[in-house]
Formats: C-alpha cells, sequence, structure tokens
C-alpha cells in the first residue's frame, strides 16, 4: 500500500508521534528551500515542507531557519548532503542524517541513510521506498527496537524497501 | 794451665800432636785419586731404545721381538685366561647388581619420566597456546553492523535523554560518541554508550569532530589502531568541541567561528 507524505504526516499525528512547527508561511519557506537546492525539489519533498513537521518522536527535521527577513534566514544543513545528490530531511539524533535521493529525478524518491563518520559521502542504507514510507518508519523506529523486532521488521511497513537503487536496507547493509 | 792440660788430657790421652799424626796418616790411606775412583765403579750399561727401523735397516725378526719371550708370552697367555675368567664371573653375578644399583636407578628413572612428561607436556602446552592465539585471532569482534550500530544510536539518545531529563534534541543537539561507533568493537569489554563516552553537542560542532574523525581515519592508511591511539585522539578531540557541549541549564554555546 503506498502512503503519501500527507497521510503519513495524519496517520503520525493521530499516534501522537508527529509535532509541527509554528507559524510561518508555507509558500516563502518552499520558495527559500528551492532557491537553495536550484529547483532539484521532488513533489515529495514539497509536500513534506508544506506539511510543516518539526519533529517525529526524538528525530528532529532538518529545515533552513526561515524568518521574514532575508538577511535573517539561515540554511543551516540543507545543502550538507548535495555531493551526495540528496537533501537532508531528518537527523538521527547521534550525528548522522537520513537524506531524500535526488539523483533518480523521480517525483517520489527513496530515502537512505548517510552515516556521518563517512562525512556523508555516500548513503549507508535504504530508510525507505518513499518519503511516506520513511516518515512511517520512523515514526516505528524506537518502538520496533523496544520491542526487539527481527530484522527486516521494515518490510511489513514498506514491501519496496530491498527496492531501492542506491543501497540495501538496513539489514543487508552489513 | 794444669786444669787446661788436665782437660787435653782427658779428650786426647795421648797428646794432641799425637792425635793430629795419627789423622793425618788415615786420610792418606784412604785417599784415592779420581783415576782410581773411575776405575773401582761399575760401567754404565748403554740404553737400548726401541727404534722404528729405517729404510735402509733391517726389518726386526721374529726371533728379535721382545713378545717371543717364552715368559712373557706365558704371562700374556696367563692375564688372557684370567680375564675371560673375570668377564664370565662378572656376566654370571651380573644380577646382583640390580639391587646395588636400584637406589641410584630408581631416581634416575623417575627424572627421566618427568623429563619426558615435561617435554610432551611443552609441546601440548605450545600446541594449546598455538591454538588459543589462533581462537583469538578469530575471537576478535568485527566491527559492528548497520543494524547494531541503529541499536546502539537509538540506546544512546535515550540514555543521554535519562541522564540530562530531556533528549538532546529538544536542544537542538545531537548525541556525539567520543569513541567512535566505528572503533566501538575495540573495546570489546566497554560498553559503547557508557555515559563518559557520550557528550551532547550542537549539530555543528558534531560536524567538526566527523572531519577530525575522518581525518584520523585516513592517517591511519587501513591499519586498525590501538586503544591508546583511539582514545588520544578522541581527548584531541575534546579540546576542539568543549566549547559546544550542551548542558542542560546553561545559555547555548557562542556560535562557530565563521571560515
Amino acid at each position: 500500500m503506498d502512503f503519501t507524505v500527507h497521510e503519513a504526516c495524519r496517520l503520525l499525528e493521530a499516534q501522537g508521534a508527529l509535532h509541527r512547527r509554528q507559524g510561518g508561511s508555507p509558500d516563502g519557506f518552499v520558495a527559500f528551500i528551492r532557491a537553495l537546492l536550484g529547483d532539484q525539489m521532488p513533489a515529495d519533498l514539497e509536500a513534506f515542507y508544506r506539511e510543516g513537521v518539526e519533529a517525529i518522536g526524538d528525530f528532529r527535521a532538518i529545515l533552513p531557519k526561515w524568518n521574514e527577513r532575508p538577511e535573517r534566514r539561515r540554511e543551516g544543513m540543507l545543502r550538507a548532503l548535495l555531493p551526495a545528490q540528496a537533501v537532508p530531511i531528518f537527523s538521527d539524533g547521534a550525528g548522522s542524517l537520513y537524506g531524500l535521493d535526488l539523483s533518480s529525478g523521480a517525483a517520489s524518491p527513496a530515502v537512505y541513510f548517510f552515516d556521518h563518520e563517512d562525512l556523508f559521502e555516500r548513503p549507508r542504507w535504504a530508510a525507505g521506498s518513499s518519503l511516506g514510507h520513511f516518515l512511517l518508519l520512523l515514526g516505528r523506529h524506537d518502538q520496533a527496537i523496544a520491542e526487539g523486532c527481527p530484522a527486516g521488521w521494515e518490510r511489513s511497513i514498506d514491501p519496496d524497501i530491498e527496492s531501492c537503487p542506491r543501497a540495501p536496507p538496513i539489514w543487508r547493509a552489513g | 794451665m794444669a786444669g787446661l792440660q788436665e782437660l787435653q788430657e782427658v779428650a786426647h790421652p795421648k797428646g794432641i800432636e799425637d792425635w793430629m799424626e795419627q789423622r793425618r796418616r788415615d786420610v792418606a790411606a784412604s785417599w784415592r785419586s779420581p783415576a782410581e775412583i773411575l776405575s773401582h765403579q761399575r760401567p754404565l750399561q748403554p740404553i737400548t731404545l726401541p727404534r722404528t727401523p729405517g729404510p735402509g735397516a733391517p726389518s726386526r725378526t721374529a726371533h728379535q721381538s721382545p713378545f717371543q719371550d717364552p715368559e712373557l708370552v706365558e704371562l700374556r697367555r696367563e692375564q688372557a685366561a684370567f680375564k675371560d675368567v673375570v668377564r664370565a664371573e662378572s656376566r654370571r653375578n651380573s644380577w646382583m647388581a640390580i639391587p646395588a644399583l636400584a637406589p641410584i636407578a630408581v631416581p634416575l628413572l623417575a627424572e627421566g619420566v618427568s623429563l619426558l612428561t615435561g617435554r610432551l607436556a611443552a609441546s601440548q602446552l605450545k600446541r594449546l597456546a598455538t591454538n588459543q592465539l589462533t581462537q583469538e585471532a578469530a575471537s576478535v569482534p568485527s566491527p559492528l553492523t548497520e543494524i547494531e550500530r541503529n541499536v546502539v544510536r537509538a540506546a544512546a539518545r535515550k540514555r543521554i535523554a535519562q541522564a540530562n531529563g530531556t533528549p538532546a534534541s529538544k536542544i537542538d543537539g545531537e548525541v556525539h560518541h567520543r569513541v567512535a561507533l566505528r572503533f566501538a568493537h575495540l573495546f570489546p569489554n566497554a560498553d559503547p554508550n557508557r555515559l563518559a563516552n557520550l557528550i551532547p553537542l550542537m549539530r555543528e560542532a558534531h560536524l567538526i569532530a566527523s572531519r577530525s574523525e575522518a581525518d584520523f581515519v585516513r592517517a591511519l592508511a587501513g591499519r586498525t589502531p590501538t586503544q591508546a591511539e583511539i582514545v588520544a585522539q578522541a581527548m584531541r578531540l575534546d579540546k576542539l568541541i568543549e566549547p559546544y557541549v550542551l548542558r542542560v541549564g546553561v545559555s547555548r554555546p557562542p556560535p562557530l567561528p565563521r571560515k
């Protein structure tokens, strides 16, 4: 079953796992990000920014510092993964990043994990076959570890995770 | 003077002159010339040494050999017969040596057995040590898998949240492992999430730490670092990132210097 970003956010919000940022104009914010990324903005990514997601559980979204006054805007980590053809969307809370793939040019690209020990040079493992699936997996992440779910539990939420082109899923990444 | 004459008469009753005359006659009677002495001496017997015959000399014949002396031959025969008898008696009585030598032989035998056993044991120990080394080499823990790292990172977030009363993400921070997870397997007896190894850090400072660690790994050129090297690197890094460590209740650290 496919999940759009909007559907995933609604589901996570209903579970109390999703936190949204307060205030601000989504149009101006999206335009600012589009300018930073050089018009490389997949439809899923724009939908994600329009949802105004700030955090899912302990995982905080990677967002630029937005201000109505242009001189007070800060890009933050938004372009940290551009050399690896990706846009960071979430931090793992320990220095590494989840990034949306830009190399495929698809409207709904896959999400990968980039390890800070590699200096974000390459994706380590696939974190979701689409942004909608990834958000659901992220919302279930800590609970699955706490419950000791077996390797590959992600398949029950994202059946296509093994077909991500740039990296294997975590249980096959070594 | 009368006393002196009496003494001389006692010692030499015929007078000193008579005594001296008598002495002179005795010496003259016993005196012999060197020639007379030599003539009275026994003539020296020539010493005959056995010589190896020269090329021109006639070889020793059988009748000239000293071993052909009948007495000597008889003596040699008797000696040989006696030796044979002694040898036969020794063989016949050799069993008597067993109780006599037993007190010495028993400890020697025991030592020999222990030496042999010791050598065998040493070789066994050597083999065992080699096996243990091989097993230890094989049992050197391999680096954490991606799944294990993922679990460790999640546990680190929870531990910092528990220790500080709030998650690091709430204070715009990330959890930094002083000893990076790529080296966690080199500290098999240490918990990678021990509080001494976890630091809540500004995200930008975490990038500095990541770059420094990448430089450290590059300098190793594929070599596995020692624990001391890893800890020394962590301590170097502590000095770099110390101003950007986040502490609950303390105002945010100053911004990072611009390049």
